[in-house]
């Protein structure tokens, strides 16, 4: 038993995953169609890449609550620049305001040592109202239609979204588990006294993750943009809920040290699949908000009961 | 020579804490008397006091749960749902099963969000994270998405009343500000809440039930919430499962901490609280005026926070005590 | 300009705490490849001492030379680089990540400039810890190794450093006896490769079996300084002890013979504490548990109030069996606590003396049962209590964080005390106290006592254990050693039964 708790942490989510596949296999004839497997991995790629930013987030012993609001930035972004100066540029203005948001997370965080949630959730209003207040509170629409090609494009038959995606994830990746910053990351979330001792710079670091987050959210919402042609400042509501669950039932640890990207990726999947899944029963929008938000819930329990089994038998003296 | 320095930083320390806030909100309502018209006229003044019984009674509860050092950010989907809901049984049961129906829910809801924060051991901002996210998706799905409207003549009351002259929203507010002072200072319980948000351990080895208080406390936060919730949806007129509560977590926050009680956990200063809820109102009708662009809004409430952080960090270094 | 292979020099250190100075002018030095061992009883200033060599805290005054050059560090890591290293006793290692990435956080070998060379990164570990011949697999996760592991792994990274000197702060504290040869070995190994070592540790053996030089340090000030060789254990505790330890405190009376039996404890078990123990305490007895670190004598009296759970073994209260498994449990039953990290796990540290005192009894000071606090009653306790034990405070309503130490300590007393219990549990109630107040408290330990009230303490301070308790029963790596009445009690024999020499302990 104790082996399998301990195994859950990195392997949990195929369960998920193959609970999922077989449901949808038999609920619909029409899952196992490759445009089907296509079209409901294309729609995970958003939460897979903002999920791989909260990820290395609480891999460090953080989280951001503003990535919604950096979205709406950089979307905003978008639509006010690219006839100003053209979509590559305006991409790039666009991504940097999103990492210059997480630059400021960070500053906030690790030099005025303000919390986490009062930080981010503050950073959450204040960035709304800047995208509010460029946009003049309406959605712009983007003329250039030549900039949907990057969202809905496909190569080879794959949406282009989803090599966007699988590079993300060999970026993260490797960044992580196989460059010195991402070593570092892990070690602040893991023992923050001990990194700071054998002399990482904490400070650093966090600013690091927070402008990283906010990068990749404001890359994702480039993708989404894109697809909409439209830039708007109230996009995407509940994608912080969306991405913290994606990372929390992926089994990257909320106390920080282990971060799991593959998890992450999975669980990005599994979540697009019950979208799917919702959709074939026909409801509403809403409903995928509250699924998403009981999966959160489910995936906390079960992390709460194997905490406690495993502390409980630790007191017993049993080799944990 | 040191003792007079400390001195000096305490009576600095104090006084803001005493006559701070007042003079923050007269500062407030004057510079935008000065910028527009409609803000200077008694209507807009009354019912500015009126809106903030929601804010200024949510912050009650909010301000206990913050004492014992924990967060609940599911406070504004919680009054979209338990409004909308109440509100719904008007017309088969009248006025008083919706008012009833919409407090006892919100205090259920607290407590379970109370079970899962003591029972789970989940830090509660991802729980609340979590339960604000079902608790709006329920209210949208429950009503499908439009509003409902409050006609019945008892809630209104209850939210637009007047008795002898005083607005009842004031007095409600007035009633739940001496119970939650009288809770706080009065009685063991309060008492109790500060010991956990101080030192947690220390309260455990003292023999207080941790969990226990803490399943009160978020139990607090709905009880006060669904009052609050009462009046406002008097007040507007309407239940919106969309927009109702959309950032009153985030005013309670501020309300609380610009009020003075630290973040950590320790001490409430519910007074304050009362006040800073008073600004963060004025605060949003000022700018919603239309002399300025209603969104700084937005802008202006993130950095209201971070000061209101910045404000309690300084007061508590001037006091030499421990920073949180 | 260091004669003759020294090393390190410090001239004069001192640092100074509120309320005491923990570092009292101390000339000390190391020579290249030596063995150096550092004792003295808790609160010598063994710590405070290598902190400052570690760059934890800077001195308030005096010098320290290192290889030929005056430093002085602001950082942990300041003092790595300039090859000095401290192995504290809460190892600093990030439990999530392997072996070899502790060892070389930050500094990682990288092929093309960005990514982890992780071949030449386990090789390079690997060198370490063939250093230290130790058979740990670089690749392995910190979290699953044992402490002994685990410390060897700090030493290797000591080693990655290239450090000249090695600081290592009770490192066989918690291991077993096989280890302690490895980390003896290892040591001996270090030195023959020219490194430096400051070994601190409580256990003389050690010390006399793997040093070259003993420096006794004592309330903040070097006693001495003698060659290994040269001295033997008696005169090192008595440096230790020195000849204070009879006009130190008053000499307390001794009570009458013992009394009835209030708590028994048979056959008791905490994981990774202590194993299979048992014990009886009398009615107005004070019994004294003492234990160096790793003896498990924390572990045992937290779990015999409720804080941490126990493995087996029977709890007999007033003749009857019970069970104790929270704080709560152990209040109602009549057991009270005294925490021994004041700061972290006892007082409230925003609210008043008022509020910390009576926080324990405030439900009993009101109208309908928990209602309305009757504020003069609560005021009225509180000044009672206050006058018992003589807290010194400005008012009832001053912070307590501005209390004195002993002050803050007499507080959490008295909040105990205020539950009537009949039975009280002190941790080094005595730490961080001045003398003057440290008498006070003995002494009102000793009224409680005589009183019928059974006081069961522990502390790592000898001349505490020699003078306060009728009886003092020793524990070893989680059993007992041996047992003390207030006759056969000597320093010499405390100590000694603390470091497992209990056969020589006499009867």
């Amino acid at each position: 038993m104790i082996k399998f708790l301990k195994l859950y942490e990195r392997f949990g989510i195929l369960l998920f995953i193959v609970v999922g596949v077989v449901f949808l296999s038999f609920a619909s004839p029409n899952f196992l169609k490759m445009d089907t497997i296509l079209n409901v991995v294309a729609q995970g790629t958003y939460a897979a890449m903002v999920g791989f930013g909260m990820t290395l987030a609480l891999t460090s012993g953080g989280f951001d609550l503003s990535v919604e609001s950096v979205m709406a930035l950089s979307s905003v972004f978008l639509a006010v620049f690219i006839p100003k100066v053209g979509i590559p540029l305006a991409i790039l203005l666009a991504v940097l305001a999103a990492a210059f948001v997480g630059m400021l997370n960070g500053l906030v965080i690790a030099k005025l040592k303000v919390n986490p949630l009062i930080t981010t959730l503050s950073m959450q209003m204040i960035v709304t109202g800047a995208a509010l207040l460029i946009a003049g509170g309406k959605m712009i629409v983007i003329k250039q239609k030549q900039f949907m090609e990057l969202g809905t494009g496909k190569t080879l038959g794959i949406p282009n979204q989803i090599y966007i995606m699988l590079l993300f994830f060999v970026i993260f990746y490797f960044v992580l588990y196989h460059t010195s910053f991402g070593r570092q990351v892990s070690a602040v979330g893991s023992n923050e006294t001990a990194s700071r001792i054998s002399g990482v710079n904490v400070d650093l670091v966090k600013i690091g993750v927070y402008v990283l987050v906010a990068f990749t959210a404001g890359l994702t919402s480039v993708i989404r943009t894109s697809q909409a042609l439209i830039g708007m400042p109230t996009m995407s509501a509940g994608f912080v809920l969306v991405a913290l669950t994606v990372t929390i039932l992926g089994g990257t640890s909320l106390a920080g040290g282990r971060g799991n990207l593959w998890g992450t990726l999975l669980a990005a999947l599994f979540v697009s699949m019950v979208y799917y899944g919702l959709n074939l029963i026909n409801l509403q929008i809403f409903y995928q908000m509250l699924a998403v938000g009981l999966v959160l819930l489910i995936a906390l329990f079960i992390e709460g009961l194997r905490v406690r089994y495993l502390q409980a038998a630790k007191a017993k003296g049993i080799r944990v | 020579m040191i003792l007079k320095q400390r001195g000096a930083r305490v009576v600095i320390a104090n006084q803001w804490d005493r006559f701070g806030l007042p003079f923050l909100l007269a500062v407030l309502i004057v510079v935008f008397s000065g910028l527009s018209e409609s803000f200077r006229t008694v209507y807009n003044l009354v019912s500015n006091f009126q809106f903030a019984a929601m804010v200024g009674i949510g912050a009650i509860g909010m301000a206990f749960c913050i004492m014992s050092g924990d967060f609940d950010i599911s406070v504004g989907s919680m009054s979209a749902l338990v409004g909308v809901l109440g509100a719904s049984l008007v017309p088969r049961f009248g006025g008083g099963v919706g008012v009833a129906v919409t407090v006892l829910l919100a205090t259920a809801l607290g407590f379970l969000n109370g079970v899962f924060v003591t029972k789970l051991k989940i830090p509660a901002f991802i729980t609340t994270l979590g339960m604000m996210y079902i608790y709006r998706s329920l209210a949208y799905i429950y009503t499908n998405n439009t509003p409902v409207y409050i006609k019945d003549p008892f809630w209104l009351f209850l939210g637009n009343g007047v008795v002898f002259g005083v607005p009842f929203a004031i007095i409600l507010m007035a009633v739940c500000y001496a119970a939650g002072i009288y809770l706080l200072r009065k009685t063991p319980f309060g008492r109790y809440v500060v010991a956990v948000g101080t030192n947690r351990t220390a309260a455990r080895l003292s023999g207080i039930n941790v969990d226990g208080i803490k399943l009160a406390v978020f139990t607090m936060v709905g009880l006060f919430v669904g009052i609050a919730s009462v009046v406002t949806a008097a007040t507007l007129g309407s239940v919106n499962p969309g927009m109702t509560g959309q950032g009153y977590e985030f005013q309670l926050i501020t309300a609380v901490v610009l009020g003075g009680t630290a973040l950590g956990g320790g001490n409430g200063n519910l007074l304050g609280a009362f006040f800073a809820s008073m600004i963060v109102v004025y605060l949003k009708n000022g700018l919603g005026m239309k002399q300025v662009n209603s969104y700084w809004q937005f802008v202006a409430f993130g950095l209201v926070l971070i000061f209101a952080v910045g404000i309690n960090r300084i007061k508590f270094t001037l006091l030499g005590m421990r920073e949180t | 300009m260091p004669g003759d292979g020294e090393l390190l020099r410090t001239y004069q250190l001192t640092k100074t705490f509120p309320g005491v100075v923990a570092v009292d002018k101390v000339d000390f030095d190391v020579r290249a490849g030596e063995i150096h061992a550092l004792v003295g009883e808790n609160g010598a200033g063994k710590s405070t001492l290598i902190k400052i060599l570690g760059g934890v805290y800077m001195a308030d005054s005096g010098r320290v030379s290192f290889d030929g050059r005056d430093v002085s560090f602001s950082s942990t890591h300041q003092s790595q680089t300039n090859k000095i290293s401290v192995i504290y006793q809460e190892l600093n290692l990030v439990p999530d990540l392997s072996v070899a990435e502790n060892i070389y956080i930050g500094r990682e070998p990288k092929s093309a400039g960005l990514l982890i060379n992780w071949r030449r990164l386990n090789a390079q570990a690997q060198a370490m810890l063939d250093r230290l011949d130790v058979a740990i697999d670089p690749r392995a996760y910190v979290a699953d190794l044992p402490v002994a592991q685990r410390q060897m792994v700090e030493i290797a990274k000591a080693l990655s450093y290239e450090s000249k000197l090695i600081i290592m702060d009770e490192p066989t504290a918690t291991l077993t006896e096989k280890e302690v040869l490895k980390i003896f070995e290892i040591v001996k190994a270090l030195r023959s490769q020219g490194v430096a070592i400051i070994y601190i540790s409580h256990r003389l053996e050690e010390a006399f079996e793997l040093s070259d030089r003993i420096t006794v340090l004592r309330d903040g000030r070097k006693i001495g300084t003698k060659s290994t060789r040269e001295t033997d254990r008696d005169e090192i505790i008595e440096m230790m002890v020195g000849k204070v330890v009879k006009d130190y405190f008053a000499e307390t009376a001794a009570t009458a013979a013992a009394k009835e039996v209030l708590l028994e404890v048979r056959g008791y078990s905490v994981a990774e504490h202590v194993e299979d123990i048992s014990f009886r305490v009398h009615k107005g007895e004070i019994l004294a548990l003492a234990g160096v670190i790793g003896s498990g004598v924390h572990g045992l009296l937290q779990s015999l109030y409720g804080v941490i759970p126990r493995k087996s073994g029977e709890v007999i209260f007033e003749g009857r069996k019970v069970n104790i498994e929270k704080p709560k449990d152990a209040i109602r039953l009549g057991i009270g606590y005294v925490t021994e990290d004041r700061k972290n796990a006892g007082i409230l540290p925003d609210m008043s003396a008022l509020h910390n005192l009576t926080l324990t009894i405030i439900r009993a000071v009101c109208w309908l049962k928990g209602l309305f606090i009757r504020g003069r009653e609560e005021l009225e306790r509180f000044q009672r209590m206050k006058q018992t034990l003589d807290i010194k405070l400005a008012g009832p309503n001053q912070r307590v964080i501005f209390l004195s130490g002993g002050n803050q300590q007499k507080v959490l007393i008295g909040r105990t005390l205020l539950t009537d219990c009949k039975a009280l549990i002190l941790l080094e109630p005595t730490r961080g106290i001045d003398v003057g107040a440290k008498a006070e408290i003995h002494r009102i330990l000793r009224e409680l006592a005589d009183r019928g009230l059974a006081v069961i303490l522990t502390s790592s301070e000898l001349p505490e254990l020699v003078n306060l308790p009728d009886r003092c029963i020793v524990l070893h790596k989680g059993r007992i050693a041996a047992e003390f009445t207030r006759e056969t009690m000597s320093s010499e024999k405390l100590v000694a039964a603390q470091i497992g020499h209990a056969k020589d302990a006499g009867p």
